[in-house]
């Protein structure tokens, strides 16, 4: 069996205050407890914020994170989107629309999405790697970031081109819905011991302002994800950042992939 | 921060429509025969404007408590203009507005698809307002019968963005000094910021100038509207993102939420640029 390289997986999401669980539109692909361990030659996950505006976004990011996961290449973004695509329509088309969902549904489901696939560089796949490459599509305000030990080494959306506002980038769910222009993927490598933190809007904000205070990111994040204790959990913490005012009140996810 | 707060079910906002019934509405929108009578115009914008709201306020198949909404009219009477399922109500919830229409209307509108083509299609238009232009015009007393309303509200929505109360009109106040009304309502406050007030002022003559929110007194062409001007609030800075992305024009900080002689596309703009919410989730 190839074990290439492993990776730990842990995530944590919790909805916007004032919603319910169900209304999170925050969607992310693997699902997988917290501490998980999985030994892969490719490893891919994607997350994605659907856009509280438009209809039945939480389908639509499912759909775009599960197929990003499940695709047979993820070089060509425009064959994911329109899978799923497809998959949104079906489900959507027998549901009975009032007029004011009639009139959403002309605009259809909007949805950033961030997806990451980890690989080898070794033309040998049963040899154990220490280093390996990744490629990542990023559409709109999820983030992702690449930290060395306590060093950022890289950033999607980058410092300079992050904007978090209202009116991000997104991915629509109709077939006559366009990409937004320009998405090539990024890529960049992998060593043994990295961590990649895939988060949406809200905390990616916060993390970029601790950033630049040199506030240690990684550690803040490993200690509220790997918290044992049910209190002072990350929804906990995500309240007292709210409340604070630290961040905006919105759904809330954080992946941790560790890399060795 | 002032105006910053969320729009949510948790902290909802409040609009207020105040609607000029004076006979003179029953005039064309700008004293030309060919177009609709201003009364009819602005019934059928208000009735374009809630049912915006409830898109807005819409997810999935529910219709979210964003808003209350209130709209009084003044003429020979002065009250709230709910009606059917909505009677007696002064502020109606977006959802509770949604269920009660007066009734629903089918129109075909022209649309242009993604290949450029034009395209018609029906849309169901829900009307809850119809027309009326008989009387004077008691500003006063509406702006009044306001204060009362909103001071009732922010009592119970501290922290709410504040209400935005939209006056059309097309003439000038009869029962008395409405700018000393129009200061009370504008102290109200929610812990946001207080209450906006704008003023749309419908044009009755083709050769008047539009005067789309203006920043200095000095521009107005008379007492009437440096009143007018006086009365209205700043714009917040939402709405002067808003005022500048909808129209094309810079919108100057200090620009007071004002359009004096408005036409046809005035109208309509001022009324999206007061009820679209920028703090929406």
């Amino acid at each position: 069996m190839p074990q290439n390289f492993i990776v730990k997986w842990h995530s944590a999401t919790v909805q916007k205050a004032g919603n319910s669980p169900l209304e999170n539109e925050d969607q992310f692909s693997p699902v997988m407890e917290n501490g998980a361990i999985v030994q892969s030659e490719v490893f891919r996950c994607a997350l994605a914020d659907g856009a509280t505006q438009s209809i039945f976004a939480r389908q639509w990011a499912k759909h775009l994170v599960d197929d990003y996961v499940e695709a047979k290449a993820i070089s060509d973004l425009s064959s994911i989107v329109e899978k799923a695509s497809k998959k949104w329509g079906q489900d959507v088309k027998n549901i009975a629309l009032d007029w004011p969902a009639q009139e959403k549904m002309r605009k259809g489901a909007y949805s950033t999405l961030l997806g990451i696939e980890f690989g080898i560089l070794s033309e040998n796949p049963h040899s154990r790697q220490d280093t390996g490459n990744w490629c990542a599509f990023s559409i709109g305000d999820t983030c992702l970031f690449q930290y060395r030990k306590e060093f950022l080494v890289k950033s999607l959306p980058g410092k300079n081109e992050i904007v978090f506002n209202n009116s991000p980038k997104l991915i629509g769910s109709l077939a006559s819905s366009k990409l937004p222009a320009e998405e090539s993927p990024h890529i960049g490598d992998w060593r043994s011991g990295d961590d990649f933190f895939l988060m949406t809007d809200a905390l990616a904000e916060w993390a970029y302002k601790c950033v630049e205070r040199s506030v240690n990111v990684p550690g803040i994040i490993k200690d509220k994800l790997t918290r044992k204790s049910k209190t002072n959990s990350f929804s906990d913490w995500i309240s007292n950042l709210r409340n604070q005012r630290e961040i905006r009140n919105d759904d809330t996810t954080l992946i941790w992939i560790k890399i060795y | 921060m002032a105006y910053h707060a969320e729009i949510s079910r948790t902290n909802p906002t409040c609009f207020l429509f105040l609607v000029d019934h004076s006979t003179s509405m029953q005039d064309p929108v700008m004293g030309i025969p060919e177009n609709p009578k201003k009364s009819e115009f602005v019934a059928n914008a208000i009735n374009k404007v809630l049912q915006s709201l409830i898109v807005s306020a819409s997810k999935d198949l529910e219709i979210r408590n964003y808003y209350q909404v209130g709209i009084i009219g003044y003429g020979f009477e002065v009250k709230s203009l709910w009606a059917g399922g909505l009677r007696d109500q002064k502020l109606a919830w977006i959802d509770d507005i949604y269920k009660n229409p007066l009734r629903i209307e089918e129109r075909i509108i022209k649309d242009v698809d993604e290949n450029g083509d034009e395209i018609e299609f029906v849309t169901k238009f829900p009307v809850w307002v119809e027309p009326v232009s008989k009387g004077q015009t008691p500003m006063c007393s509406a702006l009044n019968m306001a204060v009362d309303v909103l001071k009732e509200w922010v009592a119970e929505h501290q922290e709410s963005f504040p209400p935005t109360v939209i006056n059309l009109t097309d003439g000038e106040s009869n029962d008395g000094d409405a700018k000393k009304f129009a200061e009370e309502l504008k102290s109200i406050t929610t812990n946001d910021g207080a209450v906006v007030l704008l003023t749309v002022h419908a044009s009755s003559n083709p050769f008047s100038e539009q005067l789309f929110f203006p920043s200095k007194a000095a521009q107005m062409p008379d007492h009437f509207s440096k009143v007018m001007f006086s009365m209205s609030s700043e714009l917040p800075e939402g709405m002067r993102k808003t005022a500048s992305e909808l129209t094309g024009l810079e919108i100057d900080n200090g620009s007071r939420g004002f359009v004096y002689n408005a036409d046809i596309s005035g109208i309509v703009q001022a009324l999206e640029i007061g009820t679209r919410p920028s703090n929406l989730p």
